[in-house]
């Protein structure tokens, strides 16, 4: 493998540290000692040692629920990326290999329904419809989660199976794929390991990314809104965000400074980190562009890959 | 004129398909749902229950919402308010993304990165969370001009809109610079610039029409967030009631919106590019939403 290859960009190197990231929060969350359920302090706490974070406005701490807010996407966004793998790998392969074949024709037509439903639109008419169909939507929560996951990763396979069927057409055109068939060659191996595993595994890899940099926007903006998102007490970057959405008001006003100077400014920032419970509404803000952005960089350096490939 | 109407009569008929499809989806999604009685009142089986329901969209009478005012009424009221929103988030996407990929493509490229990657970190964000932003820092009002400014905003960057958009144009735009003609112009001393435009108009229209889905999914999240009365707001109380005939009734309306856009940009390119005007199978041949440029965002 080249030198140019192997290289990380500083993109890819920013996407592979957040991921490492949340996949570190994800296993620090297994071993978070405090309930991010159950109030531990005063509310709107400023950092301390007891709290790195603070408090939120019940009282809870905050650094115990941004780490174990990271269950709400990590688990049922990998099942939204099998989702759509499961379903998009076959019907862009056979769009792709047997462009002619009435399959082909009938994979468009379905793919052609689905691209037509608005994401969002398509994730709340469902998880409204399973919310009315149990008795006690909180005891489904997790279940929820996955369904959500699952729509999402539905959503996704037109944009996957179509970016694959247009790739494996192109391939199938090459010389090294005729020579395959010469050789006496099975159109599975021909597509599984030839076209599919040797060509295309980057194109997978970058839209994986960018479905899972989806997830966590559905989740954290249906998780803000509340009812479809994760259920109250359990924590989510959303619905933390949602809790501050009224003491942001008075961290906006304590931001104000006194005087326009540095000394100034630092000290309407302390205030509103001590008093205003600034990092209440900061913390989770940056968490879900940061991971979004993360995971989205990600997506790019794979599909530079792609290119250079 | 004969083999145009007739390919755009294949894709009206295609997409009116994709309609009825969807409501029939969702339709038997929501019939078979336990506790969906409201539904089963209006008939006794699924498929009296459809053609039921395509009768009152057709004589533009689906009954009463939980709120006591006819669905259709609503859903007009709420489309009349969310549908210029929607518009114009995409042509101010569309106008910023084409300036930024010609400003930014040719002099200023040392800048232009910076530049990207400022436009990206802020176009990342989501729309629910730039929503919040501008309710809780710029203190947009609950209604008036103000608001609905800062929605199509919003709208326009968030999401990923805007990054998407940026990535897609540009590629055009670098792929049109190698081209003779730009050379040509460029050494006469032309506007290269508004030389590019008509080339990138067709691509730009595609690139709309898909982008209209992904709108209409964030205007749902951002009418909530800025108590806007459009269908996005209604959809969700509808969803939260739960008022099925409402929620079907605005699925199948923002499906045919999109559809209505695919359409138009269907009868710009036939109009536009000669070759489209012999294509045969138009309707199964092109995928409704064109796949996303290298490098884009969800």
């Amino acid at each position: 493998m080249s030198e140019a290859r192997r290289r990380i960009s500083p993109v890819g190197a920013f996407g592979f540290a957040v991921v490492i990231v949340l996949v570190g929060m994800r296993i620090a969350a297994m071993f978070v000692s405090v309930d991010p359920a159950l109030p531990t302090d005063d509310p709107m706490l400023g950092p301390s040692g007891a709290h790195l974070l603070g408090t939120d406005p019940l009282g809870r701490d905050l650094l115990a629920r941004m780490v174990v807010s990271v269950e709400a996407f990590f688990g049922p966004g990998l099942f939204a990326c099998l989702v759509a793998l499961g379903l998009s790998v076959p019907a862009g392969s056979v769009v792709g290999y047997w462009p002619r074949s009435r399959a082909a024709t009938a994979v468009q037509a379905v793919l052609t329904i689905v691209a037509a439903w608005p994401r969002l639109v398509l994730v709340v008419v469902v998880v409204a419809i399973f919310t009315a169909s149990v008795r006690d939507p909180a005891s489904f929560g997790d279940l929820r989660l996955y369904l959500l996951g699952g729509l999402v990763g539905l959503s996704f396979v037109p944009q996957v199976a179509g970016a694959l069927a247009e790739r494996v057409l192109f391939f199938q055109r090459e010389q090294f794929v005729e020579a395959a068939r010469a050789h006496g060659l099975s159109d599975g191996r021909i597509l599984g390991f030839h076209i599919l595993w040797a060509n295309c595994r980057y194109l997978l890899l970058r839209q994986v990314c960018a479905l899972f940099g989806a997830f966590i926007l559905v989740e954290t903006s249906l998780s803000y809104l509340g009812h479809y998102g994760v259920p109250a007490p359990r924590p989510s970057w959303g619905n933390i965000l949602a809790d501050v959405r009224f003491a942001v008001i008075h961290t906006r006003t304590l931001l104000i400074p006194d005087a326009w100077t540095v000394s100034g400014l630092s000290e309407a920032i302390g205030r509103a980190v001590q008093e205003g419970g600034a990092l209440a509404v900061a913390a989770p803000t940056v968490a879900i562009a940061v991971s979004i952005t993360g995971v989205l960089a990600l997506a790019e350096h794979f599909a530079r890959k792609q290119e250079s490939w | 004129m004969g083999a145009t109407l007739a390919v755009l009569g294949r894709r009206a008929a295609a997409l009116l398909g994709v309609v009825f499809a969807s409501s029939a989806v969702f339709g038997a999604l929501l019939w078979f749902t336990p506790g969906s009685s409201s539904i089963h009142a209006q008939a006794d089986t699924f498929v009296g229950w459809l053609f039921g329901f395509w009768h009152g969209v057709l004589t533009w009478d689906l009954g009463p919402s939980y709120r006591g005012i006819p669905v259709t009424e609503l859903v007009a009221r709420g489309a009349a308010r969310t549908l210029p929103i929607v518009l114009a988030a995409l042509a101010l996407s569309l106008g910023m993304g084409l300036a930024l990929a010609l400003v930014l493509g040719d002099r200023l490229r040392r800048l232009g990165r910076a530049a990207r990657v400022a436009v990206h970190a802020c176009s990342l964000v989501p729309v629910f969370l730039l929503g919040y932003l501008a309710l809780v820092v710029f203190a947009v009002p609950p209604e008036g001009p103000a608001q609905t400014l800062a929605a199509i905003v919003v709208l326009a960057i968030g999401d990923g809109m805007l990054t998407d958009v940026v990535l897609a144009l540009d590629a055009e735009v670098t792929a049109l610079r190698d081209r003779d003609f730009v050379h040509s112009v460029r050494l006469r001393g032309g506007p290269v610039a508004l030389r590019l435009v008509p080339h990138i108009a067709l691509p730009m229209a595609q690139l709309a029409a898909g982008k209209t889905t992904f709108l209409i999914g964030g205007v749902l999240i951002l009418e909530k967030v800025l108590g806007i009365q459009g269908i996005g707001l209604m959809g969700y109380q509808a969803a939260v009631k739960p008022d099925f005939v409402l929620l079907i009734a605005i699925t199948v309306a923002a499906t045919a919106f999109v559809a209505a856009v695919h359409l138009g940009v269907d009868v710009l390119r036939v109009v536009v590019d000669p070759r489209a005007r012999k294509e045969r199978r138009v309707s199964t041949r092109a995928p409704a939403t064109p796949a996303p440029p290298l490098g884009g965002a969800p």
